[in-house]
């Protein structure tokens, strides 16, 4: 279990140097959403190097974990020396302390929140202990695509002829897990626990840092984000629903404009597009949804390259989603080219039909409305539609613009499952409340980040930590 | 977030309150039978002969999908080896095995049935 930590851990600190020694900062200089997005960034590039070996035939094996290590080990020192000679060729740069003086109020939230996670941290480890295979997905498809990895090497291919086992889903999850077994050398379950686990992690520390954890807002959303119940169990069901919502919240906190100054800064704008468009493609890598975030992102950053007036930017963010998006087009239509079971067979004038039915729009209506109502499990009941209103409501302020673009994002996505829904040539009933709760959550931290952006100016709030190229 | 605070215990509790997961067992059930089939390639398996589609059946199937990779578990006969779990053939014998001969049943009474002629 020692080398699954470890297997975890290189590239994400790996990931954390190349962004120092590229100069590549996140909105607000966060160190909080800096870890988040070096986590993210490693488990997504580490997939990427075993989906490589795989494909050379070179996993699993010692070989392999010599390799991956060396290689990660190795553009951590490159990084860091890097890092070191930019830093002294700039010479020491003074860091400027923010003084904060907090009153019991925010002590008081603090202490709830911390209270909060722990609770939400129970969850996963009882339902490890009752289900250490994960919820039914998670041994029916991702872990079961991380075992033909792990035990057939190359030839995992074959898992493609199992249509229950969704064969079209991109491999980030499966991927990751079979390389924490390699470097554990055996089929560990608590390999993909803990990388669930790890992914809600992320997700919170993306939401807080995104909102400055110096804040008072960033540690209320940190509680209402993990409060429901359909959070924690979705950290512990070993999944891909809350990946997806860990790559979409980071990519979104890119995205962000608390500080419409940061916009005229090239250096800033080149940071937040490529690790945004980067982030983007590997949602998309991660599940099907994640090609819907993509589009839905990539209007986004098109309507604000074109609002500044520097459309020019635009070649950053598709530079960072441009080699995932190739490498998604390659597994869907060159290596596994199925489509996903909700909308095999369906013709173009069954489509049609569907799209431009009344009675189909009440029916997907009648069935996601007591659904919308009753999300988040236990005492929970009502939080989506209150944490939509709120959005929308704070959205609507001049103090809530930074919350817009992200919101924007969020309604097209949930547009686009709504379509799904309409389209599928599965049973709607069953489709409906096997997949609704999950799809929430692949918005609800950005829904959640987007409903306590007011009044978060994270340019003007930073200004005393200023950021200090290559040295923080 | 006093609400968050109750909501988060109670979604302790509801966690507290769910059932085990029988898909270790079922796992473990599956594997005695890997000895006794190729290592990779296609094998048959014997779908319920009543409510095939049901979920105990269902989760029955992927569970030795999940036990039995990298080989992959078609829901039919007609491979060379067909695995025929606990319950699921028609008592007093099953027509859809004949010309199989029954190579192992495993303690948990799933079966692994080979055909007598290619």
């Amino acid at each position: 279990m020692i080398f699954a930590l470890a297997a975890l851990l290189l590239p994400a600190v790996a990931a954390w140097w190349v962004l120092r020694a590229l100069r590549l900062s996140v909105p607000g200089d966060s160190r909080v959403l800096t870890a988040a997005v070096a986590g993210a960034l490693g488990i997504g590039a580490a997939s990427l190097v075993t989906f490589a070996a795989v494909t050379a035939g070179a996993f699993p094996g010692r070989g392999f974990v010599g390799a991956d290590a060396g290689l990660w080990l190795g553009l951590w020192l490159v990084a860091w020396l890097l890092t070191r000679v930019r830093a002294k060729a700039a010479g020491a740069a003074p860091r400027i302390g923010r003084e904060r003086r907090w009153t019991v109020a925010d002590w008081l939230v603090r202490a709830a929140c911390v209270a909060l996670v722990a609770a939400s941290c129970a969850v996963p480890v009882i339902e490890y202990l009752r289900s250490p295979h994960g919820q039914w997905d998670a041994w029916a498809i991702w872990n079961q695509k991380a075992r033909f990895l792990f035990r057939a090497g190359e030839d995992w291919t074959a898992s493609m002829s199992i249509p229950w086992s969704q064969p079209g889903h991109p491999l980030l999850v499966s991927l990751s897990v079979a390389r924490l077994w390699a470097y554990a050398g055996a089929e560990l379950t608590a390999a993909p626990a803990l990388l669930s686990g790890l992914f809600g992690v992320l997700t919170v520390a993306a939401v807080m840092g995104a909102l400055d954890v110096g804040r008072a807002r960033a540690w209320v959303a940190g509680s209402v984000l993990v409060a429901p119940l359909t959070f924690s169990h979705l950290a512990a069901a070993q999944t891909a629903d809350l990946p997806v919502a860990m790559f979409v919240v980071t990519s979104l906190a890119m995205l962000r404009q608390d500080d419409p100054a940061a916009w005229r800064q090239p250096g800033r704008v080149r940071s937040a597009l490529l690790l945004a468009g980067a982030l983007g493609g590997l949602s998309a890598w991660t599940k099907n949804e994640g090609v819907l975030f993509v589009a839905a992102s990539g209007c986004l950053v098109a309507w604000a390259v074109v609002r500044h007036g520097r459309w020019q930017d635009i070649r950053w963010w598709i530079g960072g989603v441009a080699p995932l998006a190739a490498m998604v087009g390659y597994f869907k239509l060159v290596l596994i080219p199925v489509l996903p079971e909700y909308v095999a067979g369906a013709t173009g004038a069954g489509v049609m039909e569907q799209l431009t039915s009344s009675g189909r729009h009440a029916a997907v209506l009648g069935l996601v409305w007591p659904m919308w109502l009753s999300w988040g499990g236990p005492l929970a009941r009502g939080s989506l539609p209150v944490g939509m209103a709120t959005a929308l409501l704070s959205s609507l302020t001049p103090r809530g613009r930074a919350g817009r673009g992200t919101l924007a994002v969020v309604a097209m996505m949930l547009a686009g499952y709504y379509v799904a829904f309409l389209l599928t040539t599965l049973d709607l009933s069953w489709m409906v409340a096997t997949s609704f709760e999950r799809l929430v959550m692949q918005v609800w931290p950005a829904l959640v980040m987007a409903a306590l952006s007011v009044g978060h100016t994270a340019g003007r709030d930073s200004a005393p930590t200023a950021f200090v190229q290559g040295d923080r | 977030m006093l609400w968050a605070l109750v909501a988060a215990g109670a979604a302790v509790r509801a966690a507290l309150a769910m059932p085990a997961d029988p898909t270790g067992q079922l796992e473990s059930e599956f594997l005695p039978l890997g000895p006794y089939l190729p290592p990779r390639g296609e094998v048959g398996y014997l779908e319920a002969f009543e409510d095939a589609g049901g979920d105990e059946a269902v989760r029955t199937h992927y569970a030795a999908q999940y036990a039995l990779v990298p080989r992959v578990v078609l829901a039919r006969v007609g491979q060379e080896f067909v695995i025929v779990a606990r319950d699921t053939a028609r008592p007093g014998g099953d027509s859809r095995l004949d010309g199989y001969l029954l190579v192992t049943r495993a303690p948990s009474g799933h079966s692994v049935y080979r055909r007598l002629a290619p």
